[in-house]
């Protein structure tokens, strides 16, 4: 069925709705919700958690691009999970130590001090990610969008583990230029 | 400004990059990276050019910019800034080099079908649809390796039909110009219903030898020896019990088992908490060790002659670091239990160095205080940075350490890339100054020689490679303007040179 069908029917608040959208996308979420949260039963549950948002949401919500706007609600809704659940501690798996990569960035990664409008974050990093080449912005969304692991991104590109380290440390590195350039750090 | 913030800005970005990079499939994955803050001291790049066997810019080198390639998309350096010109013409002019932006797929636009277009880059130009069959089209799945350069159309196939694992198995496989090249059904369950379940793949550093990756029932890796014509099944004892499915490149498949390969030819499978080690050159496995009782798998690694692997895991969030004897399987006791805590000073900023300086402090006592080390050929050496910023290559059999002269890694930026063989590195190295001139250099790491391939130009490079033991590659970063919004030059040239 096609996005806008399935939309379609979000719109008429046809229960089916759920079952098309699990249908297409089940796997996909599942995906992104278990490379947060490393667990199969905490995926799904967050995958249902979804379809109710969606649902909620449309209408009168229209996404453009569907895939992605079920994928960022899986990806919020199991970064949520994962906050809740272990508060970012140090040395777990997946998600976790992609978030650590991240936070290298930061002066403070813990600061709650620094008041931060988060579009206009959003804004410079859509910039940012603007001016790389496909591949580094690639790598880099597969890391830190969807929480793939660096061996999966290696196997999955038939590159090394060692390359798609070295692509995502300087992309974190550009990132940290851009935003220290931007004033955010 | 705190990570989840950041982390959250990153999850609203634009749907079609979301979507772009999910599908980025093998060969549109190469790295772009920007080589930066590699740094010679001058003073001692005056001392290292002492043993550094210069390779500038001489008419022999240039000629060997690359016959490679297709004439038609590579011209040689005619201008007198050497190729490294931030003023060489742009794609449609005349260029000096190749214009990456103009690659065109080599078998035409039906392949706009399987939205392969847009990727306009160098990954575009090895898109190969096969001619004189217009209902099957094939796709490489693996470029520059082990001796990459699939830039050019290949004519003479040698068509392979195999079982492996009791699966049928087509593909076909070319070998010229030095590039060696897989072909394999296009896979893609919403194009093809019947698509394959295997694909097959080249590697670096397995010269002769494909990678059947199989899909059916788990993600089995099996070997073709292009020379024997023989298909070899390292782990066919291992059950293909179907585990929770696991999804990768949007095909659906059971078994969260993966492998990586090691450039001693030693390929590593896991399964869960099983652990595979197997020898390409004698088909054996050497190893099926179960992780006794330990949460998870997270990586491992080769060190030292090959004897040992460790792996980290990590209950309690708490990184645990063992040993196994690839002879026996037998899991030796923990070498460190250290909290991440102290990882930050390590150059990678990874527990896979916090393990490597657990190990080499155990075994390599004596070599001073180490900021953070960086494994180079994936077996034997590595590269050791020192608190002064100074690289020594580290023997990790033998303890022999060799400093590196002139070469200083303040940054922590070194990052090499190693020849199919490993036994050479290729990277960039930047001079300080205020024109911050870039220039590569080729590492022997045992023959203890330092290469600068040519004079210092102002491009920065982006990608850089082997293609084979004896010729690297190399992409001049793409033209950026960062002050000025929407004035951007994604055009990138790439080059090749042949170490004579």
């Amino acid at each position: 069925m096609e996005d806008t069908e399935i939309i379609d029917l979000y719109f008429a608040r046809d229960q089916r709705a759920i079952a098309e959208t699990g249908a297409k996308f089940g796997a996909y979420l599942i995906r992104v919700a278990k490379n947060v949260l490393e667990n199969h039963e905490d995926a799904e549950e967050c995958v249902n958690d979804t379809y109710i948002s969606a649902w909620n949401a449309m209408p009168p919500h229209r996404p453009d691009v569907l895939r992605v706007f079920l994928g960022k609600i899986t990806r919020r809704i199991s970064l949520n999970r994962l906050r809740a659940r272990r508060a970012y501690k140090r040395g777990g798996g997946g998600a976790e130590v992609a978030i650590e990569e991240l936070s290298e960035i930061l002066r403070d990664p813990r600061d709650t001090e620094g008041t931060v409008e988060a579009e206009e974050l959003t804004e410079a990093i859509k910039l940012f990610l603007k001016r790389l080449s496909d591949r580094e912005r690639g790598i880099f969304l597969r890391r830190y969008w969807y929480f793939d692991s660096v061996s999966r991104i290696a196997s999955s590109l038939g590159l090394s583990e060692g390359t798609v380290k070295s692509s995502l440390h300087r992309t974190r590195k550009k990132l940290k230029n851009h935003l220290e350039k931007e004033g955010w750090l | 400004m705190n990570i989840e913030m950041l982390v959250d800005a990153i999850g609203e970005v634009n749907p079609e990059f979301v979507i772009r990079a999910d599908e980025l499939a093998p060969g549109k994955g190469g790295v772009a990276v920007r080589r930066a803050g590699l740094i010679i001291l001058a003073a001692a790049l005056v001392a290292a050019l002492t043993v550094v066997t210069a390779m500038a810019v001489s008419n022999k080198v240039r000629e060997a910019v690359f016959e490679f390639f297709k004439a038609a998309d590579v011209a040689d350096v005619d201008n007198e800034r050497g190729h490294l010109d931030d003023n060489a013409a742009r794609p449609g002019e005349q260029s000096p080099g190749m214009s990456v932006g103009s690659f065109k797929v080599l078998s035409g636009g039906a392949m706009e079908s399987y939205r392969i277009e847009g990727y306009c880059d160098v990954w575009q130009g090895v898109v190969i649809a096969h001619p004189g069959k217009p209902d099957e089209w094939w796709i490489n799945t693996n470029y520059f390796t082990p001796s990459g350069g699939l830039l050019r159309e290949m004519t003479e196939w040698h068509e392979v039909d195999v079982k492996a694992r009791g699966v049928d198995v087509r593909f076909r496989w070319s070998e010229q110009g030095g590039a060696l090249a897989v072909h394999t059904p296009y896979q893609d369950p919403g194009v093809r219903e019947d698509f394959p379940k295997y694909s097959v793949v080249t590697k670096e550093n397995l010269k002769d030898k494909l990678i059947i990756e199989l899909y059916d029932g788990g993600a089995f890796p099996a070997v073709y020896d292009i020379r024997a014509g023989k298909v070899t099944e390292p782990f066919a004892g291992i059950s293909r019990e179907p585990t929770e499915p696991v999804f990768a490149n949007s095909i659906s498949f059971s078994s969260d088992l993966h492998y990586a390969i090691f450039s001693e030819g030693l390929l590593r499978s896991e399964r869960g908490d099983e652990l595979y080690l197997a020898d390409l050159k004698s088909g054996a496995v050497l190893t099926v060790a179960e992780v006794c009782g330990m949460e998870r798998v997270n990586e491992a690694w080769f060190y030292g002659d090959g004897t040992i692997i460790g792996y980290y895991l990590s209950p309690d969030y708490r990184f645990d670091f063992r040993a196994v004897d690839l002879a026996t399987g037998e899991v030796t006791a923990a070498l460190r239990d250290a909290p991440m805590a102290h990882r930050e000073r390590y150059t990678w900023g990874s527990p896979e160095d916090e393990y490597r300086d657990a190990l080499l402090g155990r075994t390599h006592e004596g070599v001073g205080e180490a900021e953070g080390v960086i494994n180079v050929s994936g077996s034997r050496a590595v590269l050791w940075r020192d608190s002064d910023g100074g690289v020594s290559v580290l023997d990790l059999i033998t303890g022999e350490r060799w400093l590196v002269p002139g070469l200083s890694d303040a940054e922590g930026d070194l990052a090499p890339v190693a020849s199919p063989l490993g036994d050479k590195l290729f990277d960039t190295v930047e001079r300080e100054g205020e024109d911050a001139l870039t220039s590569l250099y080729v590492l022997d790491v045992e023959g203890h020689r330092l290469s600068v391939l040519d004079r210092a130009g102002t491009a920065e490079y982006n990608v850089v490679g082997w293609l084979d033991d004896d010729r690297v590659y190399f992409l001049t970063d793409a033209h950026y303007d960062w002050d000025e919004d929407n004035k951007t030059y994604p055009h990138q040239y790439m080059y090749a040179y042949r170490l004579d």
